[in-house]
């Protein structure tokens, strides 16, 4: 049987937009641990941007029929449009350096026929610890563990 | 670090894949196999970091035999599930 496509056509085709049209961006958050095959559920997908007045983010957005839509004193930045409500703006990543040093470590990951920057793991966890939330203190246990694995893999003194 | 991220195909089940030429495989046995390489691996782990959950291990394991774009998909359908489930 077909795996449910949930990040559907649409939704690639703004990330594959944003690509093209060279927008620095990092897919942080637990859609980033879960690309990475950490088993954590998430609704949506934070994206970072280095600058979120790039114009060719406008235009990325416009190719997709999408808008963007600025923040006010009681509502965050959003993205308008269909396909795009999966798409969450991440301003700000709690206990990290600042975008241009996390982009400059970052992985990149192809998804789907898309090939996108994605924050580290071991970066997902800082960020995670120090916003400490509750439902960042939730998913701490699973993050941590998969990074030991991901060390005691990729570790050829412990094979 | 990408190694790690890579999906594979087991040796095992490309063996068996192989051998399978010119007739229908038998989808259980790739499925047994498959499994029985995916325990392998996560003995393989927890031999090496004892201290590991075997679940968090067996599941990430088995995560990363998808492409990253199975993996993501499958994290949205259960945080999807489980606010259709709260709510």
């Amino acid at each position: 049987m077909a795996e449910p496509q949930l990040l559907t056509e649409r939704e690639l085709r703004f990330l594959r937009e944003l690509v093209r049209h060279d927008v620095r961006f990092l897919i942080v958050g637990l859609s980033a641990a879960a690309l990475q095959g950490a088993p954590v559920v998430t609704q949506d997908v934070n994206l970072w941007f280095a600058h979120l007045d790039d114009p060719n983010l406008l235009k990325a957005l416009r190719v997709v029929g999408g808008a963007y839509v600025s923040p006010t004193a009681y509502t965050p930045p959003m993205f308008a449009g269909e396909g795009l409500e999966l798409f969450d703006i991440v301003l700000r990543m709690d206990g990290l350096n600042g975008f241009d040093d996390e982009w400059a470590h970052a992985l990149e990951l192809t998804v789907g026929d898309v090939t996108a920057k994605v924050l580290p793991l071991a970066r997902i966890l800082v960020s995670k610890r120090t916003a400490a939330r509750p439902k960042d203190r939730l998913v701490l246990p699973v993050l941590e563990e998969v990074l030991a694995l991901q060390a005691a893999r990729s570790d050829p003194a412990k094979s | 670090m990408l190694a790690w991220l890579t999906p594979h195909v087991t040796r095992r089940t490309m063996a068996l894949m192989s051998t399978s030429v010119g007739s229908d495989p038998d989808a259980s046995t790739l499925a047994v196999a498959d499994a029985e390489d995916l325990l392998r691996d996560v003995a393989s782990a927890l031999k090496r970091n004892p201290d590991l959950d075997l679940d968090t291990v067996r599941h990430t394991l088995a995560l990363l035999r998808l492409d990253p774009l199975a993996r993501l998909n499958r994290s949205l359908l259960r945080g999807r599930a489980a606010a259709a489930y709260r709510t």
